[in-house]
């Protein structure tokens, strides 16, 4: 069974990883508040990329499951004004449950 | 150069945004500080003469490109459209040329190899073979850069694809190419800037140098004293044996490259000495060891100890245990001893010790192959200091001889080695790249001497550097440096004899020494503070009046004649 927390684990090793590859001015809080995508984000465009590759590659490491973030059905919407880390796991939940 | 912060750029047709970042995130030494060119300005940079790579401003280059991206005759090869390799590999010697110009000015520069995606399966059966394959074709194109650049002492290719072997199915992610224009995936660049770490440590002269070793479970399994030697796990037909034996031939084929190999073990020397002469399984004989504490002191006493007897410094060792709080003891104790994190599976063993990075040099000379065999000369020649009275008369017996020489082709690479690796008798511990020491000796008011040396039980060949500039009516001395195998010897007074008497020959005043202090080099203090030259505390200076003769030891011999002698 596909548990939230197990997620949460995940995204913050994503965070991790991240921010050894992002500017000191963008480094990110491994908290399910913080703010990843919108104008209140830290991140620029590649910070956010590398985020979203590091999440994509441990999801599917943990859970032997291809989760595409930023390809056809992308997590960002042109109505997209906010995205924080407990909106990608709500979403990468919600994409593991449906594949299952 | 000597320092622990590095000033680079990063030239590159890719985005190398994230490597950048995890260069100047990276709090490991030595210190990372990166900028890149726009990307996609490769060739354009390395066209323009007006850019400023200048070696005040970069410690060192990175200039790293997609093939497809620079050689256009490969860009059809990988298109499928025929293409001889001739034009290929002359696409590639002009591609060198701009490297060379960049490479005449620059301090250091790095390249990694070129690489196409591993999922890439080209002409698959077919990939490798001559004339024909991509894969092939690629290789011909790094050996080519290879060639061409061989003969430069400051460029250096680094191995992309083993990066990407340790990547493994991460190492190229389309998603950061689309979105970014990053061909690698992140771990890539993790694996780069740790082999460029390695590679600053061990041209900075910072690489390792002896490795001192436990015994039971270690170099064969069991405790010998308990089960006694023949009941040791080592060799034969069993896998853990195996295992063993394999880790000691790798560590016999570190000290074929010049790395000396030392013990510190808790046990009784007489039972350890026998498992080592007596177990016919064993590959590392005792003549393989520069020197050895087997006892049942602390280990942090006995690996200083054993140290200061080789004349090396603590930041020279790798410790390997397979007993973690002994690894933590030495850790906490020593803190300039690398102990490197041990696997508990025997079968990791010879894996953890050829991924260490720490042996790392930009030269191999013809002494590290016989590096162990002068160790233990000098150990057999101190232990036959013991016979004799005075130290006069002990250095008397060694025959000591010298042979001095001017820098040539055939001495540089080890003198570039020698400038570079020697910490404790080195007096302003200038470190300097072949092309920096060529440039620096032009004027005609420098000259550098090298010193061979040689006595009765060995030859311990080019082991110190003397060089001089001459202003003003006055020498000064740049560089003193003498290798730790030699010092004590008296060949620090036959050098600076040596420059005496070529300083007189021009007919000026004064021969001065500035010290320039370093947290490793207090025996050069001490050598100076005794040698019979002036000292002024303040300025560090000292000085000698060139109306004296500065005395010979007469212990040594100078082998050939010098015009100013």
């Amino acid at each position: 069974m596909i548990k939230k927390d197990k997620i949460i684990k995940i995204l913050f090793e994503a965070i991790e990883e991240a921010n050894e590859i992002i500017s000191s001015e963008q480094q990110l809080e491994k908290s399910e508040k913080t703010i990843i995508f919108g104008i209140e984000s830290k991140l620029d465009s590649l910070g956010f990329i590398s985020l979203i590759v590091a999440a994509e590659q441990k999801i599917e490491d943990a859970f032997k499951a291809e989760i595409s973030l930023l390809g056809k059905d992308t997590i960002i919407s042109e109505n997209t004004k906010l995205l924080t880390i407990k909106d990608l796991v709500d979403y990468i939940f919600r994409e593991l449950n449906e594949q299952k | 150069m000597n320092k622990n912060r590095f000033k680079t750029i990063i030239i590159s047709n890719f985005n190398t945004d994230t490597f950048v970042n995890y260069l100047n995130n990276n709090k490991e030494s030595p210190l990372i500080e990166a900028t890149a060119i726009p990307f996609g300005q490769a060739i354009q940079t390395l066209i323009s003469k007006d850019l400023n790579f200048s070696k005040n401003k970069y410690d060192f280059i990175i200039i790293w490109t997609q093939a497809e991206n620079i050689i256009i005759s490969f860009k059809n090869k990988i298109n499928y459209i025929q293409t001889p390799i001739d034009k290929i590999l002359y696409e590639v010697d002009e591609f060198t040329k701009l490297l060379e110009d960049i490479q005449k000015n620059a301090n250091l520069i790095f390249m990694p190899t070129w690489i196409i995606p591993t999922y890439n399966r080209g002409y698959g059966l077919l990939d490798l073979k001559k004339d024909i394959g991509i894969e092939n074709t690629l290789a011909q194109m790094n050996l080519r850069l290879s060639e061409n650049l061989k003969n430069t002492s400051n460029f250096f290719l680094l191995n992309t694809r083993k990066w990407i072997e340790l990547v493994g199915k991460n190492a190229f992610n389309p998603e950061l190419w689309y979105t970014a224009k990053i061909p690698f995936g992140n771990e890539v660049f993790k694996e780069a800037a740790r082999d460029i770490k390695f590679a600053l440590t061990g041209i900075f002269g910072k690489s390792r140098k002896i490795i001192v070793l436990d015994l039971d479970n270690t170099l064969w399994g069991g405790i010998a004293g308990d089960i006694g030697w023949e009941n040791i796990k080592l060799g034969g037909h069993d896998y853990i044996g195996e295992a063993y034996s394999d880790f000691q031939r790798a560590l016999l084929a570190l000290k074929n490259r010049g790395i000396l190999l030392s013990i510190v073990s808790k046990n009784e020397e007489k039972i350890a000495l026998e498992v080592i002469n007596k177990h016919p399984e064993m590959i590392l004989k005792q003549h393989d060891f520069v020197g050895w504490k087997i006892n049942w002191k602390d280990k942090a006493q006995n690996i200083i100890d054993l140290i200061s007897e080789l004349n090396l410094g603590l930041h020279s060792v790798v410790f390997i245990d397979d007993n973690p709080t002994e690894r933590a003891r030495i850790k906490e104790s020593l803190p300039e001893v690398l102990v490197p994190d041990w696997p508990e599976n025997i079968m990791l063993y010879k894996k953890a010790l050829l991924s260490l990075g720490c042996f790392d040099t930009p030269i191999i000379s013809k002494e590290d192959h016989t590096r162990t065999k002068m160790y233990l000369n000098a150990r057999k020649s101190l232990i036959s200091k013991k016979s004799f009275k005075s130290l006069d008369e002990w250095l008397k017996s060694l025959k000591i001889k010298i042979k001095v020489e001017e820098l040539n082709k055939a001495n540089i690479n080890r003198t570039i080695q020698l400038l570079n690796k020697t910490n404790q008798m080195n007096l302003s511990t200038r470190r300097m790249t072949e092309l920096e020491l060529i440039n620096w000796l032009k004027p005609d008011n420098r000259k550098l001497w090298t010193f061979f040396v040689s006595d009765k039980f060995s030859r311990s060949g080019l082991t110190g550097v003397i060089s001089v500039e001459i202003k003003n009516n006055t020498g000064k001395i740049i560089d003193f440096v003498l290798s730790c195998r030699v010092f004590g010897h008296k060949i620090e007074e036959a050098m600076l004899y040596i420059l005496v008497k070529y300083c007189q020959s021009l007919k000026i005043r004064n021969l001065i020494a500035k010290y320039i202090k370093t947290s490793k080099n207090k025996p050069c203090l001490d050598f100076y503070q005794k040698s019979g030259f002036d000292f002024n505390k303040r300025t560090n200076i000292f000085s000698w009046d060139l109306k004296k003769d500065y005395p010979f030891p007469e212990v040594i011999q100078i082998e050939n004649k010098l015009s100013f002698l």
